[in-house]
């Protein structure tokens, strides 16, 4: 199964990619520097790249090193999680989809209109 | 006591100002309702109690004793409350058992309710930490157009769907990475919209409306509250923005908005969260917004006064002066009549 990144896990893989490998802590001070991430947020989100199984992390030193290449890496998107909860029914889900549609293109025509209205 | 007096006091408050609300909400500044509904919250969170003779209180009080033919009379003292929900529950009061079970419930409510807006808030704020800093031209401009001390920053995640701010002390606007980039009236709004909740310390509001949630989780007139305060803070965002940029930018605003509400929804499709009216209201409102009016402000001021003046204060009465009651008679004299103070005269 391809494995899914959100931007934050990409970013501790490109640090990865360029360097090989590094220390939890060399990875926090450089995105510290980067781009202002405190040390338990790096740390954070390493632990999230670890349980996708995207990094390898020793246990005495803490030295990461990547899973995965480039190339294997997929986009994470919001919307599937939510997939995820119709477990593979289908049908029920774009039924449930198209509803919710027409209910919102409806509200969303009445709101236009208000604004005509009102201007 | 006195706790449960905070809270079903509060029921006639909170009523009075959803009445307001409907009769004149677009001819007040919204900032009116986020004063009145501080009121509320002065007086849900702070055991304190001020006697005024012009307390709806003192009224109610000289209203009830008017009925007692034969005037006042230290044994035949009717119960009189603002609502006969607290003398519900006094006999249960007396009880020390019955006293302790109400204590252990309502413990157990509030850990419930600290648990539910606590638990879900620390995972966000995780999520919110690992967002990444924003390069685009649109959002410098914006940036440099602002004349403020307030230090705050703007980021942009992948895991929102639609912008946000948070953080007290370092405040950030984080964008959602799906915002349109190129969108200069739809960034302007989002950043302008965001910003002003940073600059008036709507979050603040927010924290002290939740904690009075859960204190008063038992009472529905604070849930109730608790949605309109929040709506009412989005009302007098909107507002600012709305008098910041002038009024001929309220068309193109109000679009802007909808065109953020469709996008949530094509985000996530299956989100029950989809606040029509809420949205609606706020559409309405923008539409509606005018110039400030000095009279507008002359009203509310009044009506922040009135409010304060007739609601959040106790009953302040006179009794006849009782040579021979002895300290014990003046205190069950004080229960019976849920007074707090008494003012001894002739």
């Amino acid at each position: 199964m391809q494995i899914k990144l959100f931007d934050s896990e990409l970013k501790i893989m490109e640090i990865l990619w360029e360097m090989g490998s590094a220390t939890a802590k060399e990875i926090a001070m450089i995105l510290s520097e980067q781009i202002g991430w405190s040390k338990t947020t790096t740390y954070t989100v390493i632990k999230k790249c670890v349980d996708k199984g995207a990094v390898k992390r020793s246990e005495n030193n803490f030295l990461c090193s990547p899973l995965i290449t480039k190339e294997e890496v997929q986009q994470a998107e919001t919307a599937e999680l939510i997939t995820k909860m119709y477990n593979g029914a289908a049908d029920k889900l774009v039924a449930a989809v198209l509803q919710n549609k027409k209910l919102s293109d409806e509200a969303i025509k009445r709101l236009k209109k208000i604004v005509k209205d009102l201007d | 006591m006195t706790f449960l007096r905070m809270s079903t006091s509060s029921i006639t408050i909170i009523f009075f100002i959803i009445l307001i609300r409907l009769i004149a909400m677009h001819k007040l500044p919204k900032r009116t309702f986020l004063v009145l509904w501080s009121i509320v919250l002065c007086r849900l969170l702070i055991p304190i109690l001020i006697p005024s003779k012009w307390s709806l209180y003192t009224f109610l009080y000289q209203y009830k004793k008017a009925e007692i033919s034969g005037g006042y009379s230290n044994q035949l003292i009717s119960q009189f409350t603002d609502f006969s929900i607290l003398n519900l529950f006094k006999p249960l009061l007396q009880n020390p058992t019955a006293n302790w079970i109400l204590i252990l419930i309502w413990l157990a409510g509030f850990l419930i309710s600290t648990s539910i807006f606590i638990i879900p808030y620390t995972r966000r704020v995780s999520e919110y930490r690992s967002a990444l800093p924003v390069k685009n031209d649109i959002v410098d401009q914006w940036l440099s157009e602002q004349k403020t001390k307030v230090r705050f920053e703007i980021r942009q995640s992948d895991m929102i769907a639609s912008p946000i701010s948070y953080g007290i002390l370092k405040p950030v606007i984080l964008l959602p990475k799906t915002v349109d980039w190129s969108d200069t009236v739809a960034l302007n709004y989002i950043l302008t919209h965001e910003y002003i909740h940073i600059k008036t310390s709507d979050i603040i509001l927010k924290w002290l409306a939740t904690a009075a949630l859960c204190i008063h989780w038992f009472n529905p007139a604070v849930w109730l509250m608790y949605s309109l305060v929040n709506r009412d803070i989005e009302l007098a965002c909107d507002e600012s923005v709305v008098r910041d940029a002038g009024e001929t930018i309220r068309s193109l605003y109000a679009l802007t908005l909808i065109e953020l509400e469709e996008k949530k929804f094509r985000l996530a499709p299956l989100s029950t969260g989809f606040s029509m009216s809420a949205t609606e209201e706020r559409i309405v409102s923008i539409m509606k917004t005018t110039k400030l009016k000095k009279i507008s402000i002359i009203f509310a001021v009044l009506l922040i006064m009135l409010t304060s003046a007739v609601f959040m204060t106790e009953a302040s009465v006179k009794v006849p002066n009782m040579i021979g009651n002895t300290h014990e008679d003046m205190q069950q004299i004080l229960e019976d009549n849920n007074l707090t103070y008494i003012i001894q005269g002739n």
